[in-house]
């Protein structure tokens, strides 16, 4: 063990590893703020970089890109209502309304202070837990993903606001769109009515984008009297870039900071879920336990600190399934998996015993790059809040610009923009009649995923009745109680809440 | 309720029968769920009806200038797909930001030139995208 720390302080305590952890932070972040642009992207372009440096800084600078987009994307999330990562999509509607509050600052140290706890933590989970985590994720298969799936379109509820039935009509129309191209367990062509560009469905980018920021820019160009103002009124507060946290307030979102960094490690885990799974769990979760669940969506600080712990956990649970059996759960943690192979590092248990000092080592640079990205935002945070004082005029068209890129840039297709087009003036008349755009977006992300599991859940039960076959999995069990809760809970609360509010009128 | 028919009736044309139930589940529900919707829309405005109160909408004004917004975009894609990104978000960004009130010629020259300086090295020097 002694060893083992030596040989860590000597790999990691390096100029060499240094400038990696800052490359990887800088690009990390810049791809993260930038539309459409994915950390996917970004690890691809240094995996070249990486092979050209030590395996230890080189993977350590893939990891830290990877982290630091995650986080990157609450940026304009926040100021700007455009997420910059589809992980970032569930801290849009709080981290804007705070924005609309002349309290930019505030949301985005919070989102700061969330995100390096939520890696930090999964980091040390992973150095802790990884071989029996990594037996956790092999249990997991298509009916356990199946009830992770519908446990996450339970989340609609929670996502519904005021009323239900919107939001459930929402999250129908994402699923119906996640139907369009061919289906991914027989392969039969659905509703693509002769346009080959369908074939292979709707990508989640356009819709995101279109939802969210197209949407955004047509509600600020209402009112194009004042469209010379800024978003917010200038404050000292604002102005002066600092923001100090209440002791108070640090311990009373702890719980929440840990609770959303463990959800999103154990979702993380799991092969194909991802981050953009995560931040709405924990985001579901978050507003479970609050003592004011109006608050969500509202501009709520503990819905930005569940979204952003969980988004950025996430990113040190996807490791586990790499390091110790070399599946990797996402698109960016296959590109990882290359560069380790590239380097002569095989996933699996030698990894963890003959070469454990590098992975070690690597780990630790995933946790110290994490700090280090904390470190470098407060140094940039008082000069990108300052955006929202820019007025209308420049903000919406550069958002448009940026937007129109980062869809475009991802597949080179004109069709992708078409889709961002039109799916913008669909969540405009949605947010006009009332209806949340966010389900549709979850829709569109779980209603695939549960219908793929399905399918084959069908295939594996070999004509036994599919529920008795869910009820012979233990895990199976766990999610159906879970979506039970979740599918009741939204309803229960609403109507303790009238009952509370009855019994406060009468009083 | 028109759009959840539609799919309805569109999944009976899917060549394989396995892949048909998943949408005919969701246009069900999505039916279900817009007629109780619909039903909940004319219970609440009989009732506002009855208390003479006045149910038109008054955001017209706002939603043309949002339409106008959106052709604009519309506008600047086809100019992308035919003159390329850069001259179209020359023509877009200029336009658009006089358009919504904004007079100070430097800080306009200032943003176009800034803003595609950035994305011409993010993207054409870095990531060589086309455009």
């Amino acid at each position: 063990m002694s060893v083992i720390i030596q040989e860590l302080i000597r790999n990691l305590l390096t100029i060499d590893m240094f400038i990696a952890m800052v490359i990887g932070i800088c690009g990390g972040m810049v791809i993260g703020i930038l539309p459409g642009l994915g950390p996917s992207i970004g690890c691809a372009l240094l995996i070249p970089i990486s092979y050209a440096m030590e395996p230890i800084a080189g993977i350590a600078m893939l990891m830290a890109l990877y982290t630091s987009s995650i986080y990157g994307g609450s940026f304009t999330s926040i100021l700007l209502h455009t997420p910059g990562t589809p992980a970032s999509a569930a801290t849009c509607e709080d981290g804007y309304a705070l924005t609309l509050q002349g309290r930019s600052l505030e949301a985005i140290s919070w989102s700061t202070i969330s995100s390096c706890t939520g890696g930090v933590i999964s980091g040390i989970v992973l150095i802790m837990l990884a071989p029996p985590l990594a037996k956790l994720a092999v249990r997991f298969n298509d009916p356990e993903v199946f009830w992770i799936a519908i446990f996450g379109l339970t989340i609609i509820g929670s996502l519904a606001g005021d009323s239900i039935i919107k939001g459930l009509i929402s999250g129908i129309l994402g699923i119906i769109l996640g139907c369009i191209g061919m289906d991914g367990a027989v392969g039969a062509l659905r509703f693509t009515f002769g346009i080959k560009k369908l074939y292979s469905g709707i990508d989640q980018l356009p819709v995101m984008i279109g939802l969210f920021s197209i949407s955004q820019v047509l509600i600020l160009c209402e009112d194009i009297k004042n469209a010379n103002k800024s978003l917010v009124k200038k404050n000292d507060k604002q102005l002066s870039g600092k923001f100090t946290f209440n002791y108070k307030e640090i311990v009373n979102q702890l719980g929440n900071i840990f609770r959303s960094s463990f959800i999103g490690t154990l979702i993380g885990i799991l092969p194909g879920a991802g981050a953009n799974i995560g931040c709405w769990v924990s985001y579901n979760e978050a507003k479970r336990v609050s003592k004011n669940p109006e608050e969500f969506g509202k501009g709520s600080v503990s819905a930005i600190v569940a979204s952003e712990a969980a988004n950025n956990a996430v990113t040190g649970g996807a490791f586990v399934p790499l390091l110790t059996m070399g599946i990797p759960g996402s698109p960016v943690a296959a590109i990882i998996l290359s560069a380790l192979l590239l380097h002569g590092l095989i996933p699996g248990n030698r990894l963890f015993t003959q070469q454990a000092s590098i992975t070690y080592s690597i780990i630790v640079a995933f946790i110290i790059s994490n700090i280090l990205m904390g470190i470098l935002a407060y140094l940039i945070i008082p000069y990108v809040t300052k955006i929202v004082f820019f007025p209308i005029s420049i903000i919406a068209p550069c958002i448009v610009v940026l937007s129109l890129l980062g869809v475009y840039a991802t597949k080179l297709s004109i069709f992708e923009v078409w889709l961002m087009l039109i799916f913008g003036l669909i969540a405009y008349i949605m947010r006009k009649v009332e209806i949340p755009p966010a389900p549709l977006i979850l829709g569109l992300i779980l209603g695939p995923m549960a219908e793929d599991a399905y399918i084959r859940t069908l295939t594996l039960a070999k004509g036994q009745h599919i529920l008795k076959y869910f009820i012979s999995r233990p895990i199976c069990i766990i999610l159906m109680v879970l979506v039970i809760l979740g599918l009741f809970f939204p309803l229960l609360v609403k109507v303790f809440m009238k009952k509370g509010k009855t019994k406060a009128i009468n009083d | 309720m028109l759009l959840a028919g539609f799919v309805y009736k569109q999944s009976f044309i899917i060549s394989v029968e396995v892949s048909a139930y998943f949408p005919r589940l969701a246009a069900i529900a999505l039916f279900s769920l817009s007629f109780l919707l619909t039903a909940n829309v004319i219970v609440r405005s009989i009732k506002e009806a009855k208390d003479d109160k006045d149910t038109r909408y008054k955001g017209m004004k706002e939603v043309i200038f949002a339409i106008s917004s959106w052709i604009a975009i519309l506008i600047y894609i086809l100019l992308f797909k035919f003159l390329g990104f850069f001259p179209a978000s020359t023509l877009f960004l200029i336009s658009s930001m006089i358009a919504l009130g904004q007079r100070n010629w430097r800080l306009i020259a200032s943003i176009v030139i800034g803003i595609q300086a950035i994305l011409y090295v993010v993207f054409v020097s870095i990531l060589h995208t086309r455009l």
